[in-house]
């Protein structure tokens, strides 16, 4: 038994040569967000497919509210699981009315309760004086909403939400995140979203895992990955790093930047993150401000050695202060910020 | 849309894999089981025709030595020439209304198909009359008029699919008008135009009516005649083997004509440029099309009408053969449906079972009228029933809708399936994840989006059926003359003003769906831009 509201364990699964999941496990909780935060071609979408009941396994089982539905030999179809799923493409029934879409998976109650419940969801995500109107006739952000209820309506204890905002404007995710957060916060119900966007998922997620090449890298609080990540991509994936390659001695390895403790000897990665990076600007400094970029409070550096060889450094730094391009600078690091990883 | 994660992408071998394990609204069935009953419906009775031909024949040993070497060469005449006409005035057609701008282009564009509605022999009475001719040459001018909309309208659509932007990139290169018809838009039209001239090659072999009518002696009448007159089934078993032979030919032909060649460029599609044409050469243009489309339509409609209404309609000329028609049509395209149906469901799991449900359907269409109802009739006869010159009650009825439904499948599956892909996989797998089974998903979702499309397969079908003369002819119980099978008795003594009105019914009757068909098809083209 699990308390989750969904739980995978070691799931895995090939496509001909390719490992699509190769040993994920993640669980969700009633009430929170966890993101899956990959790559196109990471495994994402067939994880979620096979949560949903829409790929069978080849190891690993699925658990929906603490009932096992999917492992190697039994897949519960996906109509028969207390889940719920929000489309890339949203899939509304282009016959059926907004109210139609969301009553089609309240098939269970009577006529009366069923337009009643519906249109109470509509209002729910603000939609509802739409009710009666065909998806194409609705904005891709009310489509979305519309999906998003009709998904909720049958009370699902989890929600699978494939890039639900991959196609909208970028000035109506803001407003629509913070609609479907107070939505699915007030349903109680977990969620799983699926990104790309890393921005996306840190301003919904309540947990992220990271999937590449159909293995969970790392999961956590977005806090917790963002300090500590515990590999380079898994570090790429919650924003920019920079890094060197740097060789590793008793425990220590030097770089252009200083010394900073390694766990392992050898060739290693030594890299941290533009906003981690401080610097100040001195005339017999060490690197040279070879690119400025960006408008408003901080603006990205591209720094290089004086020398003018090894690998660039990025760092944010404040407006105000920001030294010309040109200028020599040192730059300095927090230890805490520094992450070394074997090459 | 992002890119399409790469893992999620199933391969061929999953395909494969999964058809093992498909129910079939609910029912788990073995899929050896569907694929064979799809194979069965057409392919059975090619498979007793072709039995029947290794039997011994009484009169086969005559008709080889007298008839069949000039039955043989008079049907590979025809169809060559008959073809190339038809491809030659549809190509050219299709050409001028898709690159100029001409008088009466926008009515002619969905006008020259219309011809479509005009059953050959239909269009044979009128000419056979008009002329007073009879023959070879009377039989390719019916042929070439009534059956070039096949080529048109393929070679249209291919035309207006082209890329503008390999039009324009040759006029930059220098190439003039004619330069770039031959060598830009007409080899990226070959395999369009192929296609087309195979349906009308098809049309040709299968052809009874016309043929018949006009006195030339071609292997389907040969078919007949070692039957109706001679009562010989092997002997016209082995003619009709001989005929099967030729089709295989004409398909292998047109699937070699394609081969090698890439279809597309750009799938942007655009406007294009008309190029604007006056004086002699408006005349000319407008001359063509108007010239072709009133050979085939206009002048035997005419005087077809010309002839009923001088005769006056004769007693149960209409009404009887009406309801047999009707009764027919209903019967038939609902077999058809039913198997267009199952096809068509089969064909969305894969792209390989599509190709198959596809493949299948169309050997069957393929199968000349002729062939699979004597195959049909092989098979009652090796099962030991008792089969006479016409068969009579239920089993005649139920022996017709097998044979409409093996030679129409083709026509019904095509709307079909469209109609079953406006419901998307991830809507049906959304409405999967709101807890609705397999029979909820069809009632609820797949057949309303489908329904549209299914009613307009259920009318093409329909059509189909009631142009439908030599399988009918063959297999209808004893008193049961449709429109086409009265209207050819009268046409075949002589007396055409009493042919007429059945035979107009039948093209009233085809022109709906031909209209809404190409009429739809040309207004949609023009929406977009």
């Amino acid at each position: 038994m699990s308390a989750f509201a969904l739980e995978a364990r070691n799931l895995s699964r090939t496509f001909g040569a390719v490992k699509a999941l190769d040993d994920v496990s993640l669980s969700l909780e009633a009430g929170k967000v966890l993101a899956l935060l990959g790559q196109s071609g990471s495994g994402k979408s067939t994880l979620l497919r096979v949560l949903a009941g829409l790929e069978s396994l080849d190891a690993g089982e699925v658990y929906a509210d603490g009932r096992l539905v999917s492992d190697v030999r039994t897949t519960v179809p996906p109509e028969k699981r207390p889940l719920g799923m929000v489309f890339q493409d949203y899939a509304l029934f282009p016959h059926l009315t907004a109210l139609g879409n969301v009553a089609f998976g309240l098939g269970h109650l009577g006529k009366p309760e069923r337009r009643a419940l519906a249109a109470s969801w509509l209002d729910r995500v603000g939609l509802g004086d739409r009710g009666d109107a065909f998806p194409h006739e609705l904005s891709g952000g009310e489509q979305q909403r519309v999906a998003l209820a009709r998904a909720l309506a049958p009370n699902p204890r989890a929600i699978l939400m494939d890039e639900p905002f991959s196609g909208l404007d970028p000035h109506l995710r803001a407003d629509l995140q913070s609609s479907m957060l107070a939505t699915l916060a007030e349903a109680g119900v977990a969620a799983l979203i699926v990104s790309h966007d890393t921005e996306e998922a840190l301003a919904v997620a309540d947990q992220v895992a990271i999937i590449e090449h159909g293995r969970i890298l790392q999961s956590g609080l977005p806090s917790e990955v963002y300090r500590a990540p515990k590999s380079l991509e898994a570090a790429r994936a919650l924003g920019a790093v920079w890094s060197l390659d740097g060789h590793a001695q008793n425990g220590r390895v030097e770089t252009r930047l200083g010394t900073f403790d390694s766990p392992f000897d050898g060739s290693v990665v030594v890299c941290s993150r533009p906003e981690a990076t401080l610097v100040t600007a001195s005339d017999n400094g060490q690197f040279t401000v070879i690119d400025r970029r960006g408008v408003g409070r901080f603006l990205t550096l591209k720094l290089q050695g004086v020398t003018g060889d090894g690998a660039f450094i990025t760092a944010l730094v404040e407006a105000k202060t920001a030294p010309e391009r040109g200028q020599h600078v040192d730059l300095s690091l927090l230890p805490e910020d520094v992450f070394v990883f074997k090459a | 849309m992002t890119t399409l994660d790469p893992a999620a992408r199933p391969s061929p071998a999953r395909d494969w894999e999964r058809l093992g394990t498909a129910k079939l609204l609910g029912l788990p069935l073995k899929d050896w089981s569907l694929y064979a009953l799809l194979i069965a419906v057409p392919g059975l009775p090619v498979l007793f025709t072709v039995l029947a031909a290794l039997r011994p024949s009484a009169s086969f040993d005559h008709i080889a030595r007298v008839l069949l070497g000039e039955m043989a060469l008079t049907s590979l005449a025809l169809l060559v020439l008959a073809t190339l006409g038809a491809t030659i005035l549809g190509v050219i057609a299709a050409w001028f209304v898709t690159a100029y701008q001409f008088w009466g282009r926008t009515v002619l564009s969905w006008a020259l198909a219309l011809p479509l509605a005009m059953p050959a022999y239909v269009a044979a009475y009128a000419w056979g009359d008009l002329t007073g001719a009879r023959g070879f040459w009377i039989a390719t001018l019916v042929y070439v008029t009534t059956l070039y909309p096949y080529v048109y309208l393929a070679a249209r659509g291919a035309f207006e699919a082209q890329s503008v932007c390999a039009l324009e990139a040759a006029r930059l290169l220098g190439a003039g008008a004619w330069k770039r018809f031959v060598t830009v838009a007409l080899p990226l039209a070959r395999p369009a135009i192929a296609a087309g001239a195979a349906l009308t090659g098809l049309e040709i072999a299968a052809d009874y009516g016309a043929a018949d009518h006009l006195g030339v002696a071609t292997l389907t009448i040969g078919v007949f005649r070692a039957w109706f007159s001679m009562g010989d089934l092997a002997a016209a078993a082995r003619i009709a083997c001989l005929l099967l032979v030729g089709v295989l030919f004409l398909v292998w032909l047109e699937r070699k004509s394609r081969a090698g060649l890439v279809s597309g460029g750009s799938t942007r599609w655009r406007t294009p440029q008309r190029a604007p044409v006056s004086g002699v050469h408006q005349v000319l243009v407008t001359g063509f099309c108007f010239v072709i489309l009133t050979l085939g339509l206009v002048i035997p409609v005419l005087h077809l009408a010309n002839l009923a209404i001088a005769s006056g309609l004769p007693e149960r000329a209409l009404s009887k053969p009406l309801a047999a028609t009707a009764l027919l049509c209903a019967l038939g395209a609902s077999a058809t449906l039913v198997l267009a149906g199952l096809s068509a469901f089969i064909g969305q799991r894969s792209a390989q079972a599509s190709a198959f449900v596809r493949a299948v359907s169309l050997a069957g269409y393929a199968t000349p009228g002729a062939v699979t109802a004597l195959g049909i009739l092989a098979a009652l006869a090796l099962s030991g029933s008792h089969v006479v010159a016409a068969l009579s009650g239920p089993l005649a009825i139920v022996a017709l809708c097998y044979a409409y439904a093996a030679r129409f499948t083709a026509a019904g599956l095509e709307p079909l399936s469209a109609g079953l892909e406006k419901s998307t996989r991830s809507m049906r797998e959304s409405a999967q994840t709101l807890g609705a089974s397999r029979i909820k998903r069809f009632l609820t979702l797949e057949a309303p989006l489908a329904a549209p499309s299914a009613f307009a397969a259920a009318l093409i079908v329909a059509v189909e059926i009631a142009k439908e003369l030599p399988a009918t002819t063959i297999l209808r119980p004893f008193g049961l003359d449709t429109l086409a099978v009265r209207a050819h008795a009268y046409a075949a003594d002589e007396r055409l003003g009493a042919a007429a009105w059945p035979a107009l019914a039948i093209v009233l009757v085809a022109l709906i769906p031909t209209l809404l068909f190409s009429h739809g098809l040309s207004k949609s083209r023009a929406g977009q831009s």
